[in-house]
């Protein structure tokens, strides 16, 4: 199953380069010359994946990786289940960035992690957002002057 | 640097604080950090579709240190590529230190295959089987 997933992203990257090569015909040179450079090898490597995969290599779980590696100790259901979850929080807070801007959504979000994800008690949960609007109107509206969106919901509502 | 050499205790101690506590700031950081890059938010949906190409690489175990450097050194390596390209067209390819970098490459590659051959258990030598048959006798 694993193998087959791998497999679907091995092929998944070639069709992307493969894309990204057909979107440079037409191009001058100067344009298409170093994204062509890059795609071709991409592609290629891609392929000779996909057909090391579909021989039935066995996924190379004892190797080492030389950066970080994702912890295989726990159960894939829970796995599963934990990544959905942050990919679920991740959606919502940009969600909410959206809909009523990073000022209310900052501190909404921390408050709602805190409380649903963290377990932490109410007093923490309040502080720590309280912490997060303090931390981000002194560094990013009062010092960086940063133009923030409002946010569809006040536009829509002709705020 | 300095910043980080003065503050590094503090920071470390960063390390001991729950992941739970953790986790919504660096969230916001990593919005706030994309999203001051051009003002624009389109540049989160960009950070979100590389936080997703950067889970499937670690999940499925494939390297990420080269696609970074290659984020990293692309611009100046395309640039250095059209000029090479503009002064000596194809005849780039064959310049002394040109030849002596992609013999290098190759030399890399093929070592790292030969390594992994090695790890893997490859073809044994004779010395080693007749090693192996002794010890089982």
């Amino acid at each position: 199953m694993r193998d087959r997933k791998a497999l679907l992203f091995t092929l998944v990257v070639a069709v992307a380069g493969v894309w990204a090569l057909a979107q440079t015909a037409g191009w001058p040179i100067k344009a298409w010359l170093y994204p062509r450079v890059i795609t071709i090898p991409l592609v290629a490597l891609a392929l000779v994946e996909t057909a090391l995969l579909l021989r039935g290599r066995e996924s190379s779980e004892s190797e080492p990786v030389p950066d970080i590696e994702m912890d295989t100790s726990v159960d894939p259901s829970v796995a599963t289940r934990r990544t959905l979850g942050v990919i679920t929080w991740i959606a919502g807070f940009f969600a909410a960035v959206l809909l009523v801007g990073f000022q209310i959504a900052v501190p909404g979000f921390v408050f709602a992690y805190l409380r649903g994800a963290g377990r932490e008690g109410w007093v923490l949960s309040i502080a720590l957002a309280l912490v997060a609007v303090l931390a981000f109107h002194m560094l990013f509206v009062s010092l960086l002057h940063l133009p923030l969106p409002p946010g569809l919901l006040w536009r829509l509502l002709g705020r | 640097m300095a910043a980080s050499l003065i503050f590094l205790n503090q920071l470390a101690r960063l390390t001991a604080v729950r992941g739970a506590i953790l986790i919504p700031f660096l969230v916001i950081l990593t919005f706030l950090g994309s999203y001051t890059n051009n003002n624009n938010i389109g540049d989160i949906v960009v950070m979100l579709a590389f936080g997703a190409l950067g889970y499937l690489m670690v999940r499925f175990r494939w390297p990420r240190a080269p696609l970074v450097l290659g984020l990293v050194l692309g611009t100046i390596a395309e640039r250095y590529l059209w000029i090479s390209v503009a002064r000596y067209g194809g005849a780039w390819l064959g310049r002394p230190i040109v030849l002596l970098l992609l013999a290098l490459t190759l030399g890399v590659v093929i070592s790292a295959l030969l390594q992994a051959r090695r790890a893997s258990g490859g073809p044994k030598t004779s010395e080693a089987a007749a090693a192996e048959g002794a010890g089982a006798r």
